[in-house]
């Protein structure tokens, strides 16, 4: 297992768990969001393909109102 | 029909989604307000309320979505924020908007152009939010955004069009549409935007905090199709002194 921070919050995660996974199994829509990694975006199409390292830090943002 | 970047709008009012008291009454006032195109911020979700549960219904009806850059605070954080948007809805269009001084939230010149040009760059359709300046509105249009969008007033004050001079040059000079964002706080108001021939204004708090957003949203409708037409029509000139409209003589002479 590999620990990593979502949102600032700690999450322990298996070796080998995909961004995608990570939202998943916190019951995040994939519509909607977009990921940060490690002060990087990451483009929609390489969720599926990066796996969380140890210590990563992965921000999760959506939309909200506004003007 | 307005045309921006490759896409046309039949509806000349732009809306946007925030201060709305719930997100029901946003959306039947966007519905009302038969705005086609309206604007979005970006946030880092909390994850223990999760999202706001606008995008869907918003998706769902048609509109067009426009994600800002509010809350960036110089060139780098916009650009950064405008990345975010396109992995997130899918769209390569941004209203860049620049304010770092949360008092009167004044967009930051310098730092717009500069990420105005960058995201040009990257391909990006960049509708710029910007004081009234006739000559940053050039400089804007010349690194390749879509539209300016210069304000009336400060965000959310309702004060109107206290930039009108300026608007108007802006205006005659533009090649790109112009949209009048922020200030306006009542549709006479925007009526008296589209009179003085902006292509469209772009409205979020004076629907908002209406007591009747539906109504309001549907009353702006009205005003910008109204001002439109009117400007369309052309506008009689202005005169110092009166001009009459009846025969002043041969009554009386008979």
């Amino acid at each position: 297992m590999i620990n990593i921070l979502l949102n600032d919050e700690a999450v322990t995660v298996a070796v080998g768990t995909s961004l995608t996974q990570v939202l998943e199994r916190q019951t995040i829509a994939l519509n909607g969001v977009a990921l940060v990694l490690n002060a990087e975006v990451v483009p929609r199409s390489r969720w599926s393909h990066i796996m969380c390292q140890h210590d990563d830090k992965l921000e999760v943002f959506s939309v909200v109102a506004g003007g | 029909m307005l045309k921006i970047a490759d896409t046309e709008f039949s509806s000349r009012l732009f809306t946007g989604t925030g201060k709305f008291s719930q997100a029901s009454d946003m959306l039947a006032a966007v519905s009302a307000s038969q705005s086609q195109l309206v604007t979005l911020a970006v946030k880092r979700l909390d994850l223990k309320t999760g999202s706001d549960n606008i995008l869907q219904p918003l998706q769902g009806s048609g509109v067009k979505l426009l994600p800002n850059t509010a809350g960036a605070r110089n060139a780098k954080e916009a650009i950064f924020a405008a990345h975010l948007s396109r992995e997130m809805l899918g769209t390569n269009w941004i209203k860049l908007e620049i304010h770092p001084d949360p008092k009167y939230l004044m967009p930051d010149p310098i730092e717009t152009l500069a990420a105005a040009r960058i995201l040009c760059e990257q391909g990006y359709v960049v509708l710029p939010y910007v004081h009234a300046d006739p000559v940053l509105c050039r400089r804007l249009e010349e690194v390749g955004c879509a539209a300016v969008m210069p304000l009336g007033s400060p965000i959310g004050s309702n004060q109107g069009l206290v930039t009108e001079p300026f608007l108007k040059i802006i205006i005659e000079q533009s090649n790109v549409p112009v949209v009048i964002d922020a200030g306006i706080g009542a549709p006479s108001q925007a009526t008296r935007a589209m009179e003085l021939g902006a292509d469209a204004v772009l409205v979020n708090t004076a629907i908002a905090s209406s007591a009747d957003s539906v109504a309001m949203g549907r009353c702006f409708a009205q005003a910008v199709e109204t001002g439109r037409a009117a400007y369309l029509a052309g506008l009689g000139s202005v005169s110092k002194h009166a001009n009459n409209t009846s025969p002043l003589t041969g009554f009386l002479n008979g």
